[in-house]
């Protein structure tokens, strides 16, 4: 039984066709979402790891080791259990920070571009032999295929070139299926789904292989059973012992290749950021294992009763030559060739963005022209390196020269890889360990490694004294490479810890280390950017990517975070900051990336725009409220009390950073304020609408730290009193700032209503003059008028009728008087500043008084110079006189002397108000402008008439004072010196 | 914290009952399909692990 050449590439390039077919239908969105999303697929993409060693080294493996080849699984299978010891949190690293590999993560974890490079070469190397396993398994298995089965292992007769034309084809569709999408950040969904189905086509292909070995081989599970039982050397296969040395390496190899591996960091990483994903595949992917694990001894064993010659990872392939089946054979070839094509692919295209990310970029081996596509330049320095690493493991598959098994080889790739191990779990756990620790322990490791282990695969001789000691040290070829492994690991770790406790870690190393900690939250400083806007962002960037480039990825940046493209809030732009930076790593890795960021975005130097991010650090906490416990929980409940007790204040609170950022605005803030807390949180003082950000700019800038009343002039011409305190948070001149803003309209609105209550109480009681003012000339009119009705002398008449207009005058001027200062700030409070004639409004207030016939007469001087303009409100100022004069008239004895005298000193006038009245005792002057403050017996006084005085001077920008004794001591007397500023006539009209 | 309870729980009791697992899992007269009940017992425990959180934590 065997086929062709050309059928066995057929089939080749078919199988190949059907994943193209498939990773393209998932890309072009043909498949449903529902299958190239689900967690499910996922889960199978992450089957990446089982490679060619899971379809062909597995069965050399089980027969070295008997149970032991589950170690292999185990090792996967543990690491997945326990997820959230070391996977979840690389998730979240790469996930925050767009890390797509292991040298993506080691680089920003140690903040050294060496790092990267360093990690990214010795990757390089230790892949080699995995690459070379997965074509040596191809190559092998069409030799076997094509009928030379019995010259699969002399090397001189290999058909190397067949192994050349299978990495031709896997190199044009590695080059298709990866870099189709350029950014890690977007998940490669064709890749993704092509990795899934091919992980299903390679359990559906064993899993039959094994119902027809069992069924064709033994006739059924019973059968096999039996034959177990009468077979030894059957037996003998499982009851090898599984503990020892050797095991212990296994599992630890198999169990860091979990992660350090580059290929399966890359699906689990790179193509999947859903934490749910994970989880998902932390029992999916251990079943997937053990579906595949499970035809393992049944094929064996249908292996050693058909005993063919060929190697035992070919297991396969000889029960279809054994069973004369062609498509037994078949299935065999399909799983082995789809189980090693995958693994290329995506190690390769991992490998290529290591390399272009840490040796060519930060190198800057090749400059990237930024007046042409920055994407294609990219893609195409990729493909080149995906092409070039599948020619390098060609080049070590010719160089072994298939003189190792694939188990040893496979062996020799995960020793390798397990040097990451250390790195890989100092970065959530250990702070201390540093950059040069590491690169320490990788190269003492990696050194040991391939003297021990690389150097004899590839054929190169050992040291004689090497040797010797390897001889001595390690007895049989199985504990031998174990014993290596261990070795290379022990060297690996006591440089890395020793190192790393002798020496010190930068500044930048102690921020990422806190960054990666297992601690969900990290230290945020709130730094000052020097650029402040979107546009600027965008106009920076392009001189390192190229305008279009910049333009995307500003956009994209802004899109993600679903901001505007006039975005100027500081707070805005750090995060945009931050998100470009994560972006440009998916792209350039994040040396590159930190390294544009930093020089085309810098922060601000000063050091007085730095303080925590209190916005961000509240952001986070409220995400990560439910999953608090113990004190943390507490610590988050106090947290929200004293929050929402702030949010539920009455009174306005918000807190200013020193370059006048807001970083707290409360709801009462927003009710009296009109502006929500989304649209000002994190953006500058100076951005606020009119008139708020003028209001608390100028109140910041006074020297008061409280102003009682405020009129602010709102958009829609309606009018607010506030209350202004400022105070500095934390105590500190030179912090935080904290403004308190009272809404005190509705109090000054009911202050005007009591006010103007009062004044109707004060007509009310000159009602009854006032009825007799107005009653005297009625009734001259009334007789003028009777009069005329029996004159015939014209002269009499029209005497008669100036007679009745004069006292017609006489009502109105009474009854205009009392209208006006009925009107006195009825309205809402406005205060028209003007000037105003002094004498007239202090004779206009002695006019009202006197029309109180039933109060003790009193003499009212007016001494104010009748040239005297004062800039006021008429209306208001004729209240001020008249509450004054009332109360010198209620103080005084009859036929006392009021008088009122003004003198002007520069630009201000002050204007006394003196009687002989009763006096107010100096213990008394400091509460008489307060209202429903009197000494008027009850019901003769509302105490609100001086409070009104001291309400209205300070509205026109005036002042009152009180002076008392200011005669003998049998009339004591009052001064009121009221200060107003100057008036002057208009000019120029 | 990323360490769960239950993991360490469950750790701490496959210490604790190793050597009963050790003895049932390679008893002469055991199925060789053995450790792989062993295993879905280990896949089980996983899968009831993974309701315990709803939130995203990340």
């Amino acid at each position: 039984m065997s086929f062709s050449l050309p059928e066995i590439l057929l089939a080749i390039v078919g199988y190949l066709m059907v994943l193209f077919l498939v990773a393209h239908l998932a890309d072009r969105g043909t498949l449903p979402r529902a299958i190239t999303h689900h967690p499910a697929t996922y889960v199978l993409s992450l089957a990446v790891i089982a490679c060619a060693i899971a379809s062909n080294a597995i069965f050399e493996l089980a027969y070295r080791f008997g149970y032991g080849f589950l170690l292999y699984y185990t090792g996967v299978v543990l690491m997945f259990l326990m997820a959230t010891l070391l996977l979840l949190p690389l998730l979240r690293l790469c996930r925050v920070y767009q890390l797509a590999s292991l040298a993506d993560v080691l680089t920003f974890r140690f903040r050294s571009h060496r790092v990267g490079g360093a990690v990214t070469l010795a990757m390089c190397l230790t892949l080699m032999p995995l690459l070379a396993l997965q074509i040596q398994a191809v190559a092998d298995s069409i030799h076997i295929l094509a009928g030379a089965h019995d010259r699969v292992m002399p090397a001189a007769q290999r058909q190397d070139i067949l192994a050349l034309l299978f990495c031709v084809i896997i190199i044009i569709f590695a080059i298709l299926f990866g870099t189709r999408n350029l950014n890690s950040q977007r998940r490669n969904i064709g890749l993704v789904t092509a990795v899934a189905f091919e992980s299903l086509v390679k359990l559906a292909a064993l899993l039959l292989m094994m119902a027809i070995a069992v069924s064709e081989v033994f006739g059924g599970f019973a059968g096999l059973d039996a034959w177990l039982a009468a077979t030894p050397a059957a037996q003998a296969v499982i009851e090898q012992p599984v503990g020892g040395d050797a095991a212990r390496v296994l599992l630890l190899v198999f169990f860091a290749g979990a992660v350090c591996m580059p290929h399966l960091f890359h699906m689990a990483f790179a193509e999947n950021k859903e934490s749910q994903d994970l989880r998902a595949a932390s029992w999916g992917l251990p079943l997937y294992l053990l579906l595949l694990a499970l035809p393992v001894l049944p094929l064996a064993w249908a292996g050693m009763r058909l005993s063919h010659d060929l190697p035992a990872a070919y297991t396969g392939l000889a029960i279809g030559i054994g069973l004369q089946s062609p498509g037994f054979a078949a299935l065999a070839f399909v799983a082995g060739l789809s189980a090693a094509s995958t693994a290329i692919i995506v190690a390769t295209l991992a490998l290529a963005n290591m390399c272009l990310n840490h040796l060519i970029l930060p190198r800057q081996l090749l400059q990237l022209r930024t007046d042409q596509s920055l994407y294609d330049q990219l893609k195409w320095l990729r493909r080149s390196l995906i092409a070039l690493l599948i020619l390098a493991g060609y080049g070590f598959f010719v160089t072994v020269n298939g003189k190792h098994s694939l188990a040893q080889l496979g062996l020799v790739a995960f020793s390798g890889t397990l040097q990451f191990l250390p790195g890989i779990v100092a970065t959530p756990y250990w702070a201390r360990a540093n950059r040069k620790g590491l690169v320490s322990g990788l190269a003492g490791g990696l050194l040991l490694w391939c003297i021990l282990l690389l150097l004899p695969v590839l054929g190169i001789d050992q040291p004689t004294w090497m040797a010797d000691l390897a001889g001595r040290w390690f007895a049989g070829n199985d504990t031998a490479w174990a014993a290596a492994s261990l070795a290379a690991l022990t060297v690996n770790l006591a440089l890395f810890i020793v190192v790393s406790l002798l020496s010190e870690p930068s500044e930048e190393e102690r921020v990422a280390a806190e960054i990666c900690s297992m601690d969900v939250l990290s230290r945020s400083p709130r730094r000052t950017l020097t650029l402040r806007s979107a546009q600027a962002f965008t106009e920076q960037l392009a001189l390192a990517l190229g305008e279009a480039t910049a333009q995307l990825e500003v956009s994209r940046a802004l899109r993600e975070l679903q901001f505007d493209h006039n975005e100027s809030r500081p707070y805005a732009l750090r995060r945009l900051r931050s998100r470009l930076e994560a972006n440009l790593s998916g792209l350039l890795g994040p040396a590159v990336a930190h390294s544009i960021i930093s020089r085309c975005i810098p922060f601000d130097n000063n050091p007085g725009g730095s303080s925590e991010d209190l916005f961000l650090i509240e952001r986070r906490l409220d995400r990560a409220g439910g999953q608090f416990t113990g004190l943390a929980a507490e610590l988050d409940n106090l947290r929200l009390h004293y929050r929402q007790t702030l949010d539920n204040l009455p009174i306005g609170v918000c807190s200013l950073a020193p370059d006048r950022e807001l970083l707290l605005w409360n709801r009462s803030m927003q009710s009296i304020t009109g502006i929500p807390s989304s649209a000002v949180l994190g953006s500058l003082l100076d951005s606020l609408p009119a008139p708020w950000g003028v209001v608390i700019t100028q109140f910041l800038g006074e020297g008061e730290d409280t102003v009682l009343k405020r009129e602010v002039v709102l958009d829609d011409d309606t009018t607010r009193w506030i209350s202004l305190h400022k105070a500095s948070a934390g105590g500190t001149p030179g912090g935080d700032q904290l403004v308190l803003i009272e809404d005190i309209s509705d109090y000054e609105r009911l202050e005007q209503e009591l006010l103007h209550s009062e004044r109707l109480a004060s007509i009310g009681r000159l009602a009854a003059g006032v009825a007799h003012e107005i009653g005297n000339p009625v009734t001259g009119i009334a007789c003028l008028a009777q009069n005329l009705a029996y004159e015939d002398d014209p002269a009499e008449v029209r005497s008669a009728a100036q007679d009745i207009l004069r006292q017609t005058d006489r009502i109105s001027r009474i009854v205009d008087s009392l209208v006006n200062f009925s009107h006195v700030g009825s309205g809402a409070g406005d205060v028209h500043l003007e000037p105003c004639n002094l004498a007239d409004c202090v004779d206009e207030a002695i006019h009202l008084l006197q029309l109180d016939h039933q109060a003790r007469p009193l003499h009212f001087e007016n001494h104010c110079d009748r040239e005297l303009l004062v800039h006021a409100d008429a209306q208001r100022l004729l209240q001020v006189f008249v509450n004054l004069l009332g109360n010198a008239r209620d103080a005084s004895n009859a036929n006392a002397q009021v008088t009122v005298s003004a003198s002007v000193d520069h630009q201000r006038v002050s204007i006394e108000v003196e009687d002989q009245g009763s006096g107010i005792p100096p213990a008394l002057q400091t509460q008489v402008f307060e209202p429903f403050f009197t000494t008027k017996e009850p019901g003769e006084g509302t105490g609100l008439g001086l409070a009104l005085v001291y309400s209205i001077m300070d509205d026109m920008q005036g002042s009152v004072h009180i002076q008392s004794p200011v005669g003998p001591a049998e009339q004591p007397g009052t001064r009121f010196t009221l200060q107003l500023p100057r008036g002057h006539y208009l000019t120029g009209l | 914290m990323y360490i769960n309870r239950a993991l360490l729980l469950l750790m701490a009791l496959a210490f604790i009952f190793l050597p009963a697992i050790d003895e049932w899992l390679w008893a002469a007269d055991g199925g060789w399909y053995r450790p792989f009940v062993l295993w879905i017992a280990a896949i089980f425990a996983a899968w009831s692990n993974q309701f315990r959180r709803h939130t995203d934590e990340l």
